[in-house]
């Protein structure tokens, strides 16, 4: 027989029984869309993590590193375990360079200290890195230069940092509203040109205010310039200004308001800030003894570690956890957010795949339902000259078609429910937090929760027909072994 | 003339349960070509099992049957499938159309499976339902037709591949008697126009009148040839 009198033949018996070759795509569509669907949702949220991580500029090079401080905790596996102290020092910064993939380790500290520019004043994050780190931290100019070797008080400020500034003045305000009020976009202090002044002593600026109990200004609240002139001050110089976050990435990192100095520079202002309170605790017998308690100050806060190559960092970070340190890579994050995403990914296409296997049964009894019931059709077809290989083909090709019409209606089946759940608002896909808390807090509405692709219908199709293919094998092997004589003979 | 079949020594011997049941006993026989025959005998007289070992739908459990000199029981089912397909028409009792498929498209059937392009096929088996006296009702699936246009439907299809031999097994078993004649007379005239070897398998007496030789069968032997 030619190829084209199988099809032929073929699609003509499917035709005859109708309802019965209906019922059986039913399943192979139900089977099949649903694999689509649930794959497609796998899809979105990968692109919704693909999305994510551009949108918020997660630099996955980055691992952030901080001392263990010791003592009990949990272990990863939900068990209670002992921490050994383990500090960061120079001599961890080396070891840590030394793992093959770390491009940078460099130690970091952060202070948190007063800045003053006129009558402005702000508290702030002061971040302490070696000047060569700069550029290996990932961190992009919008004005100005970065530091360099030597420059002690040359600081880079970041793109939003001076909106920390509020009217120190107005003795009722102590923080900057400015801050997280992304609709006001005034300027106080033009930090490349103003000069500014770093404090690491508050009080004046704490005894300026009038904390609202009722005090009168004049009684303890002093004058402004007044109040300064007893405090050390320096000078810092503001070299350059790094491109300003948005505000999701804001949201995100916390962060965007750093400002950037030479570690050792900072490091000596610390310790002079903790002489002058050693001082202060001698002179003053009632002052408890808080710089007792103040360790070495050879280790540092954080050490900052950059990887040459993405795919390697997140063992990087396993490696660096195993020395004893508390590691932050955000990677990890996303892959613990992807890992459960995927559980459920492959819970609901396990079902799926359940629902095309019922499907694949569904079609080898109907086949062989068709083929006793053509019982003497097939003896005919025998006795007047059709080759076993005529009869094997005509029932294969009878079941791919089945898989394959149902591959056709699934993939229109998906596509439809995708539309329907990517522009309607559906409660339950909410419960079903596919996309886990990160998607959520990011409140992405936009973003599509199936993602059907050519190729995932492609695969799909192929999936249907391979389904009826092999579940017409059996139907087919028993046509062929039907006896002619007894086929004809049976009226 | 040539003999179309041989038949040397032939015994048919089914199992039934632990029963053995002799269908043909020690037959041997010849068939000419171009010549029509009768094979006429009582139910379960072991002539339809000849037929059958004829149109190598079975084997002989002992014995040869020769078609042109070549032994049947040695081909396989592949060479039997397309010895049907090359040199043997069969007409059935009960017609065995295929009934998803209109008249014209049950002519073609042997056609469709030797590969024949659909024109070639569908020429074929318009001018054989012309002779059999169905030119107009092509179209018709068999539910369509009468029992005796049925008949010629499968009369046109024995005969669309041109075979060398037909059987017709019972070919007027379901019809009246005027139809019955109607559908002799086609059968003998087609068959000899085109000097093919026509075997009719019937338990009718008068059906026997239109062969040229008929070879009485009882209990699985030949009684007599007349």
């Amino acid at each position: 027989m030619k190829a084209l009198d199988v099809l032929s033949m073929c699609l003509r018996n499917l035709y005859k029984r109708k309802l019965r070759t209906f019922l059986t795509l039913l399943g192979v569509m139900i089977g099949t869309g649903s694999i689509i669907l649930m794959v497609s949702l796998g899809y979105a949220i990968d692109a919704q993590f693909v999305k994510m991580i551009d949108d918020l500029s997660l630099d996955m090079s980055v691992i952030n590193v901080y001392p263990q401080w010791g003592g009990m905790g949990w272990s990863e596996d939900g068990g209670m375990v002992e921490f050994n102290q383990q500090d960061i020092t120079d001599e961890s910064a080396d070891r840590i360079s030394r793992i093959r993939g770390v491009r940078t380790a460099t130690p970091t500290m952060r202070e948190y200290l007063m800045l003053r520019s006129g009558p402005y004043v702000m508290f702030s994050s002061i971040v302490g890195i070696r000047p060569d780190a700069l550029e290996a931290m990932g961190l992009t100019l919008a004005e100005g230069r970065f530091f360099t070797e030597g420059e002690d008080y040359a600081a880079v400020f970041s793109g939003r940092s001076e909106r920390g500034f509020f009217d120190a003045t107005d003795r009722r305000v102590y923080y900057s509203e400015r801050e997280w009020d992304f609709s006001d976009d005034t300027q106080l202090v033009d930090v490349m040109n103003d000069s500014i002044h770093l404090f690491y002593n508050f009080d004046s600026f704490y005894n300026s205010r009038d904390w609202g109990y009722g005090y009168a200004d004049d009684d303890f609240g002093m004058d402004i310039e007044e109040s300064y002139e007893p405090v050390r001050s320096f000078e810092i110089n503001v070299v350059g200004l790094l491109e300003a976050p948005d505000s999701t990435e804001m949201m995100w990192r916390g962060g965007g308001n750093e400002i950037y100095m030479d570690i050792e520079a900072l490091q000596s202002l610390v310790q002079m800030r903790d002489e002058d309170q050693r001082r202060q605790e001698e002179e003053n017998e009632w002052m408890p003894r808080f710089s007792a308690t103040q360790g070495n100050r050879q280790t540092y806060g954080e050490l900052y570690v950059r990887v040459y190559n993405i795919n390697d960092a997140t063992e990087i970070a396993k490696q660096i956890r195993d020395m004893g340190y508390n590691v932050n890579y955000s990677g990890d994050f996303i892959e613990n957010q992807r890992a459960m995403s995927r559980g459920m990914e492959t819970f609901l296409s396990v079902i799926a795949a359940i629902s095309l296997l019922i499907a694949a049964i569904n079609i080898g009894n109907t086949m062989i339902t068709s083929v006793t019931e053509r019982t003497r059709e097939i003896g005919i077809m025998k006795v007047i000259g059709a080759t076993i290989s005529d009869i094997r083909k005509l029932f294969l090709l009878e079941a791919t078609v089945i898989g394959f019409l149902g591959g056709v209606l699934g993939v229109a089946l998906a596509l439809g429910a995708s539309y329907v759940m990517n522009n309607f608002d559906i409660e339950f896909l909410n419960t079903l937090n596919m996309g886990g808390d990160l998607l959520q807090h990011l409140g992405d509405s936009e973003a599509a929760i199936s993602l059907i692709t050519w190729d995932l219908c492609g695969v799909a199709m192929a999936l249907a027909c391979g389904v009826g293919l092999l579940s017409g094998f059996a139907p087919a092997w028993f046509a062929t072994r039907l006896s002619a004589l007894a086929a004809i003979r049976g009226d | 003339m040539a003999n179309l079949f041989e038949l040397t020594n032939v015994r048919k011997v089914y199992k039934m349960g632990t029963e053995r049941v002799v269908a043909l006993d020690d037959i041997s026989l010849s068939f000419e070509k171009g010549k029509i025959y009768c094979l006429l005998g009582t139910s379960g007289s072991g002539k339809s099992t000849l037929l059958n070992l004829l149109a190598g739908l079975e084997k002989p459990t002992s014995g040869s049957i020769k078609f042109k000199g070549k032994p049947l029981e040695a081909l396989n089912e592949k060479q039997l499938t397309l010895y049907r397909q090359r040199y043997i028409g069969f007409v059935f009792q009960s017609y065995n159309l295929l009934p998803t498929l209109t008249a014209l498209e049950n002519v073609t059937l042997p056609l469709i499976f030797r590969r024949f392009s659909k024109r070639k096929r569908n020429i074929a088996a318009r001018e054989m339902l012309k002779v059999v006296g169905l030119g107009n009702r092509w179209r018709h699936k068999p539910h369509e037709l009468s029992g005796g246009q049925q008949q010629r439907v499968s009369l046109a299809r024995a005969y669309v591949n041109n075979p060398q031999v037909v059987f017709a097994d019972e070919p007027t078993g379901n019809l009246d008697t005027k139809t019955t004649y109607e559908m002799m007379d086609i059968i003998t005239k087609m068959a000899r126009e085109r000097e093919q070897t026509l075997i009719i398998v019937t338990h009718d007496i008068e059906i026997s009148e239109y062969a040229d030789k008929i070879i009485h069968v009882r209990d699985g032997r030949i009684e007599s040839i007349t």
